[in-house]
């Protein structure tokens, strides 16, 4: 038997290259032909989506990928958030700070304010701080082997925390009411313009992309089998001499920096964040894109988000009221008909059987437990 | 083969809760050694092996291998120092084909970053090879690994154990629920592996531990009863007494 068969490693080539160009073409797609043919509104819609399937991206990476259930990713989400929002209040002429301060007879600019001046420093705090927020949690959750249901209550139990802390924080970052963006300037444009938004949008695209191919990047190869390793025997893994506490520890601060780019873009396309970001359901919403669109199948993350939004968008204009009603109905039949999610069931079930479907069919197998019997096709690849 | 010890375990007990499930266990084995321990329920073979990897803290005594203490060890410490351990249910990754489960047992490297970093060297992939070949997987290397069957899987468990190359390796009741066939093939690998490994085997199963016996252990109420090769033991009264029960009477030592 050769070390790595040479037919094995081409296929895997060919594959690469094919999933290469698709996503080039859809990115494109998205970039260029969407904004020519969508209503402004629509596109704004898409790209708000297109931002929050970022965050589904980060979520299937620690959830799907490595077996966590995270309930407090809108933590990274609003921290990201917070952090465009931020400089965008402080595009002021020297010496003024934000209005609300004044509301709540706060004269001087708080001193956590004061780096968001910077772009640079904005743009690293957007992808660091939640990164960081997310490691040390995951550390102190995971060191102390912590999993399961136990990690999902606390992650919420911390999104509680950040919730009512940013409600309460009036004086600070002007608590329920949330900073708004879409009246500031940003390079230049009122961020609210449509000319920044279709920016933004293109940003989100980009974005998109990157977090998708990142997100591909760790799951392929071994450290992305270490982590289904560890999703399904944690156990095993350890006795196998890996610590699995560093290896959850970087994917959940990359999952992390993933939600925080996502609400960056996604408040900017809004027009204001709010600690409502933080609300439970909304946190719970985004593990219910994943688990429609597949969990473990990156493409199911984006598929899905996009899928449930949509969804709600359009029966909420023709059914205003019952939208809700929908969303728990899709939850449960994904639940209980399709477990694999959407993209899991395609996979499993569509490829095979819709060529039958359309009375086409690929081979006859007359004697299965022979043809797909793996030793005797290597009897008859050996033979010739 | 030298007869340096391998594994050194002085008094060692372990309390849960006042249940005393290893109780003053001395144990010694030489390097290169194959040995199997035999015990009834609940004589404490299974916390013998979580105190050895570390998944157990004892209570009090040490257990020493190669010289070391391992004393407050994390369980994947210890592991990279050449103890690999395999479960009483066959523990692989189910997603993963058996070629992936292998190699993941063979990353020289397993920290983080150069988990994530590094591709398998050459001398991996080969050993991955090798691997395949000495449990007899080769046509299913690339199949996933819950497609296996038992055998198979209790084989690829095997497999990656040895594939971390450690000096020990402990073996927890391979060939529970499995056939006659079966039961050979693994008694021949274990047998094989014995040539360049030191191996404890849990067992219960009699025919199959006089397949592969050469030294036997009895453990009866958390010690050691006695030891010895599987011709001795099995003509010693106490072990008659302890699996037959041949003299049900209390005597001043239970």
């Amino acid at each position: 038997m050769t070390v790595a068969p040479k037919s094995l490693k081409r296929n895997k080539q060919r594959k690469l290259i094919i999933e290469g160009v698709i996503i080039l073409a859809i990115a494109l797609f998205l970039a260029l032909v969407m904004p020519a043919i969508l209503p402004e509104f629509r596109l704004k819609l898409l790209g708000r989506f297109l931002a929050l399937s970022i965050v589904a991206l980060g979520i299937d990476l620690i959830w799907g990928y490595t077996g966590l259930l995270s309930l407090g990713h809108g933590i990274f989400f609003a921290l990201g958030g917070y952090g465009l929002a931020m400089h965008l209040k402080l595009q002021l002429p020297p010496g003024e700070i934000p209005d609300f301060f004044s509301l709540y007879g706060v004269s001087e600019l708080p001193w956590f304010w004061k780096p968001f001046y910077s772009f640079p420093f904005t743009l690293i705090a957007i992808i660091l701080i939640p990164s960081i927020v997310a490691g040390l949690l995951g550390y102190l959750v995971f060191r102390n082997r912590i999993k399961g249901v136990y990690f999902s209550i606390l992650t919420q139990a911390a999104l509680l925390v950040f919730f009512n802390f940013f409600n309460g924080q009036q004086k600070l970052i002007n608590g329920t009411n949330g900073l708004k963006t879409s009246t500031e300037t940003f390079l230049g444009m009122l961020a609210g313009s449509d000319e920044a938004q279709l920016v933004f949008y293109e940003f989100t695209v980009l974005f998109l992309v990157v977090a998708y191919l990142l997100c591909r990047w760790l799951t392929s190869g071994r450290f992305g089998r270490l982590l289904i390793a560890i999703r399904d025997d944690e156990n095993r893994v350890r006795f196998s001499g890996y610590n699995p506490t560093g290896f959850k520890v970087l994917v959940f601060a990359v999952s992390g920096g993933i939600a925080g780019v996502a609400g960056a873009l996604y408040t900017v396309q809004t027009g204001i964040i709010t600690p409502s970001f933080m609300d439970v359901a909304f946190s719970i919403e985004m593990v219910i894109w994943v688990a429609v669109g597949g969990r473990a199948t990156l493409v199911g993350a984006i598929i899905g988000t996009l899928l449930v939004r949509f969804g709600r968008t359009f029966l909420s204009e023709q059914f205003p009221g019952v939208w809700l009603f929908f969303q728990g109905a899709l939850f449960l039949i994904v639940v209980t008909a399709l477990p694999k999610g959407i993209v899991g069931w395609m996979g499993e079930w569509g490829i095979d059987k819709f060529p039958s479907l359309l009375g086409l069919r690929k081979r006859v197998i007359t004697y299965q437990s022979l043809e797909e019997d793996p030793e005797v096709q290597k009897e008859q690849e050996e033979i010739g | 083969m030298t007869n340096k010890k391998i594994l050194e375990i002085e008094n060692l007990t372990v309390n849960f809760d006042g249940f005393k499930a290893l109780n003053q266990l001395n144990f010694t084995m030489d390097a290169g050694e194959l040995r199997v321990i035999i015990g009834p329920n609940g004589a404490g073979k299974t916390t013998f092996l979580d105190v050895i990897t570390g998944k157990t803290q004892p209570t009090e005594g040490r257990v020493l291998f190669e010289g070391r203490n391992l004393q407050r060890m994390a369980e994947y410490k210890i592991a990279r120092l050449g103890i690999s351990r395999k479960f009483q249910t066959p523990r692989v990754y189910l997603n993963l084909t058996v070629r992936e489960n292998l190699d993941l047992a063979c990353n020289r490297n397993k920290n983080v970053f150069s988990t994530l970093l590094s591709r398998s060297s050459s001398l991996e992939r080969r050993n991955v090879v090798s691997m395949l070949e000495t449990i007899g997987l080769e046509a299913k290397a690339n199949l996933q690994s819950a497609l296996l069957s038992h055998g198979e899987k209790q084989r690829l468990e095997i497999g990656m154990l040895v594939a971390q190359s450690p000096d020990l390796l402990l073996v927890d009741e391979p060939v529970a629920g499995l056939t006659d066939e079966e039961t050979e093939n693994v008694g021949a690998l274990l047998l094989a592996l014995a040539e360049s490994h030191s191996i404890i085997v849990i067992e219960h199963d009699m025919e199959f531990v006089r397949q592969i016996a050469r030294q036997v252990t009895v453990l009866h109420q958390g010690s050691v009863l006695c030891e010895g090769t599987m011709e001795q033991v099995q003509n010693d009264p106490r072990v008659i007494e302890v699996y037959l029960g041949e003299k049900p009477s209390i005597t001043s030592h239970q």
